[in-house]
């Protein structure tokens, strides 16, 4: 089954099918969500929001159009909704659980301190920027599908691309020279 | 540009790389689709939001009639009239605009001393400094109960068998209720003395509040009964160990802490029976008893409290309703925070949790007419325990004025341990102040006690600004011993003949000493049944004022009040006593608003696996006493509120399959009290609900956290009581956590002298538990 084949057979009142697309997106889903929350309840929530609600609208859906862009339009929406909503500032990446893939300890520690960097210089981005990052590098949308995720111009994300990396590079010279700092070596 | 572009792209692998390795962080839960596809299922061919609500609504009420058959026709026409609201306002909440309120309840002064500000007054001298955040009102219905002269509502309901405890001082079937008094170890002097004291027909508690019984029984006069009952009473008092030990030695109560299990519906009822090792916990808990150490600090000589078992977790499955009395008392906070300013340790056997929670203001909003309580709830992640949840229910009270004038007695204990500190200086400020708040229809009257009755200091009902009202006041000096009973005796005898005066007043019975009774009856109920009050319509209302740290009997005015019809207070100086009777507060906490208040919570035991209520253990009753009018039940003055806190465990599988986490019902609350000076009476309904996923750190209703983390503490801590001899595992880390969680609220409320006193109580409480257990709140010892 194809994308656009499960879009059509979810119009037809298909829930097999939804779940199938449901599989296919759910970790995307739910981890912009976690990404952009910080927490992981919340995010469980705005997932499962944004799916119900793709389901309630997918008769509006034109199909031929990539579904993802859409989807993913639909939870930053929510997420957005909510934050204003509730005023929730977003928490800082950092109190993501780490991951226990590696085996290799030295790599694991070079790894580790990667990602604390990374992490603390995604979460000193601001919204708009961080917004861009998650959905391009994790969520994985091209520029046109970002575009119309997010309701703007391809060149207005473009650029919001490009500064929010050059903010990061930033951050994360800031994060080094501040451990040369605190260790005094290198 | 270039460099840059290399540099994005750099900085593009770095961030792909990132993200791979976070990934699995980031895997979404393994039941994603079975949750989706339940709500699917239900939303199928429904407006959302409409039909969610209705559902959820709808099997509640289903629930809830399975139960209300026994309750009768009364309970249909809740039904239906909950169903009819249902559909008014599809299942959606009342929002409203906070008002202007303050943080203590009531008309409390906030237990300290006169230099720090004065803060927070329901009054509404200051403004609030926190805008409350308000989403849960969701009160279903009120309905009047009128009773149709003869025999309201009695006949419909199933008369309980009553136990011979029940049946006679209804002080002493409270030390017993059913549930206990069933058990055949349990055979106790009072009740004994109950069968023999009264004629030994069956008796339905309730036919003894209707007036037509009271005029139609025996109707006592007050000193007749009372001498003969005062005998025995006296001799039961002298006995309590035999009353109050037995549950406590048959219950095999593993210890405070001990979780929910399928005993937990018979330990409860064990619980209910409220009682402890020893009633007169003379001071036990003191550090120095266990370290040998030589305390740096220790709980106050002297001090008499009734420690009450907590209660434990109930299987929802076993029994899912819980009865209780209202309670507008706060005095158990005041005591520990004085103690604590005085530099004691706070006791754990002192701590009523319910009456800390009710210390403070939570901002509720004040019910939409003058008729009826408003009942609020909201459901939170618990703070403590994962994966359970707090469910919060209150009950505001509306602002009313009535123009009924009042009989006021003040019973002024004079005797010897009242020249310690400043009692007397205290009682005395306080009667002044009572004297002055009295408008020119009210009536005043004095009475003095030590060894007996002062008789030359006695002043009849008279003139709030008669002479001998101010001199008797004025002349109260201390001597001799404490008859507190001949105190009583005569106080209720002379506002029963006010009474009768003056059928239309309210009337004040309001007793002022440290408790520490000596002559004559000693105990509380003793005191109570010789001064028993046989009527209902319009009752005598006995007012407690405690002064005094050492040296205090703590059980003796509480219970006094909880059964005589009134409340009980703590002042500890004079500025408290001043700021509690000024006149403004005064026309509020003397203008009772509701009688024999209480509630019944009936859980939905397809959402809640098993609950636990916080506090309350010397307020729960048998869940068939709630048809039931009885003195027992608290009075509610005007304008106060009362806040309830269950522990729950929810089936959240069952919720995400069949209700969905948001506007979750989890049970209902139902409110019956009796309007004051007349014999209607009123029930209230409301449906239980809440977001399942309402994290406690970021709630936006600071009130309720704050509530949450009073709750807790003094929960958690009066555990250090209980049968485990105070080394309870988990408290002083429970403690650590309640104080991270309040520094959490600094920002919003930190500027309130509450939260200032709440801080400072913690901290102490936690050092003195961390002295319990040296070696830290979890040292990995066995025990």
């Amino acid at each position: 089954m194809t994308e656009d084949e499960a879009v059509l057979s979810c119009q037809r009142g298909d829930k097999d099918a939804f779940r199938y697309l449901v599989d296919l997106y759910k970790d995307m889903l739910f981890g912009t969500a976690y990404l952009m929350t910080g927490d992981r309840s919340l995010a469980e929530e705005q997932m499962q929001e944004a799916f119900l609600a793709a389901w309630r609208g997918i008769q509006g859906f034109q199909t031929g159009r990539p579904f993802k862009p859409w989807l993913v339009r639909i939870l930053v929406n929510g997420v957005l909704t909510q934050q204003r909503k509730k005023a929730l500032s977003t928490v800082p990446l950092d109190d993501l659980e780490p991951s226990s893939q590696w085996t290799d300890p030295a790599e694991e520690v070079e790894t580790l301190q990667r990602r604390t960097a990374v992490r603390e210089a995604l979460s000193g981005l601001n919204e708009e920027h961080r917004q861009v990052v998650i959905l391009r590098y994790f969520a994985g949308l091209t520029v046109p599908e970002l575009a119309r995720a997010i309701g703007k111009r391809e060149g207005t994300v473009k650029s919001r691309i490009h500064r929010a990396l050059g903010r990061l590079r930033e951050q994360l010279a800031e994060h080094a020279a501040a451990e040369v700092d605190d260790y005094g070596w290198q | 540009m270039a460099g840059n572009d290399s540099s994005d792209q750099d900085m593009e692998r770095l961030l792909r790389r990132h993200f791979a390795d976070e990934t699995p962080a980031f895997r979404a839960p393994t039941d994603t689709w079975t949750r989706l596809e339940s709500r699917l299922e239900r939303e199928q061919g429904k407006s959302p939001g409409r039909f969610t609500a209705f559902h959820s609504l709808l099997s509640q009420t289903w629930t809830g009639s399975r139960r209300l058959a026994v309750a009768g026709t009364a309970a249909a026409l809740i039904a239906v009239v909950v169903l009819a609201s249902v559909f008014t306002f599809s299942g959606s909440l009342i929002y409203e605009e906070p008002v202007g309120s303050v943080f203590y309840s009531g008309e409390e002064s906030q237990p300290q001393g006169p230099e720090k500000p004065l803060l927070g007054f329901r009054d509404g001298r200051q403004p609030p400094i926190v805008p409350p955040v308000q989403k849960g009102e969701n009160r279903i219905t009120v309905e009047k109960e009128t009773a149709s002269t003869s025999a309201p509502e009695k006949s419909q309901e199933p008369t309980v068998p009553l136990t011979p405890a029940e049946r006679m001082p209804r002080e002493v079937a409270k030390e017993a209720p059913s549930p206990v008094a069933t058990a055949p170890e349990e055979p106790t002097r009072l009740k004994e003395m109950a069968v023999e004291n009264r004629e030994t027909g069956t008796v339905d508690a309730t036919e003894e509040t209707t007036p037509e019984n009271a005029a139609s029984s025996e109707k006592p006069p007050l000193k007749e009964t009372a001498t003969e009952n005062r005998r025995q009473a006296r001799a039961a008092a002298t006995q309590p160990p035999a009353a109050t030990t037995a549950p406590m030695a048959m219950s095999g109560v593993p210890g405070p802490r001990g979780g929910a299990g399928p005993e937990g519906a018979a330990e409860s009822s064990t619980a209910r029976s409220s009682h402890l090792k020893n009633p007169s916990t003379q001071g036990q808990w003191q550090r120095s008893d266990r370290s040998g150490s030589g305390g740096s600090y220790a709980a106050p000589p002297d001090t008499t409290f009734k420690d009450y078992q907590r209660s434990r977790f109930t299987a929802a499955s076993e029994d899912n309703v819980s009865t209780f009395s209202l309670d507008t008392d706060r005095t158990s906070y005041q005591l520990a925070l004085n103690w604590a300013r005085s530099g004691y340790q706070v006791d754990p056997a002192s701590v009523r949790a319910e009456e800390w929670i009710n210390a403070f203001d939570y901002q509720y909003l004040p019910p939409k007419d003058n008729d009826a309580f408003s009942i609020r709830t909201d459901l939170i992640e618990h703070p403590l325990d994962s994966g359970k949840h707090l469910a919060r229910i209150a009950f505001q009270a509306p602002e009313v004025r009535d123009d009924a004038p009042l009989n006021v007695t003040l019973v002024l204990d004079s005797s010897g341990s009242m020249h310690e500190g400043n009692r007397v200086d205290i009682a005395r400020a306080a009667a002044e102040s009572i004297r002055r708040s009295l408008g020119p229809s009210d009536r005043i009257a004095v009475v003095q006690f030590s060894d007996d009755i002062v008789r030359e200091a006695a002043v009849d009902h008279s003139h709030p600004d008669n002479d001998s009202v101010q001199r008797s006041i004025e002349r109260l000096r201390p001597r001799g011993s404490t008859n507190v009973q001949a105190g009583i005796d005569l106080g209720v005898q002379m506002a029963d003949q006010a009474r009768r005066q003056r059928p239309e007043a309210h009337n004040y019975i309001i007793l002022m000493s440290d408790g520490v009774a000596n002559v004559d009856a000693t105990n509380p109920f003793a005191i109570l049944e010789s001064a028993y009050d046989r009527s209902s319509g319009n009752p005598l209302r006995i007012i407690t004022i405690g002064v005094g740290i050492q040296n205090y009997n703590d059980y003796l005015l509480e219970q006094l009040a909880q059964h005589g019809n009134g409340w009980y207070r703590y002042l500890n100086d004079v500025d408290a006593a001043r700021q509690t009777f000024s006149r403004e507060n005064w026309l509020a906490i003397s203008t009772p608003f509701a009688d024999q208040t209480r509630a019944q919570v009936t859980w939905d035991p397809k959402v809640v696996n098993s609950w636990r209520i916080i506090g309350y253990e010397n307020r729960i009753t048998p869940d068939e006493t709630f048809t039931q009018d009885r003195k027992e039940f608290a009075e509610i003055p005007s304008g106060s509120a009362t806040t309830v806190f269950y522990e729950l465990e929810l089936n959240e599988g069952a919720i995400w399959q069949e209700r969905g986490p948001y506007n979750l019902t989890l049970g209902k609350v139902q409110l019956r009290w009796v309007k004051p000076g007349t014999e209607e009476r009123r029930l209230e309904s409301s449906i239980i609900s809440g977001n399942l996923h309402s994290a406690f750190d970021t709630s936006p209703d600071q009130f309720l956290r704050l509530g949450a983390i009073v709750a807790l503490a003094s929960d958690r801590f009066s555990a250090l009581s209980g049968p485990e001899d105070g080394l309870v595992p988990g408290v002083g880390a429970d403690l650590f956590m309640l104080q991270q969680r309040l520094q959490m609220l600094k920002d919003p409320l930190g500027d309130l002298a509450a939260y200032k006193d709440l801080a400072f109580l913690l901290e102490r409480m936690a050092d003195g538990t961390a002295e319990l257990a040296p070696d830290g709140p979890r040292s990995g010892y066995s025990r």
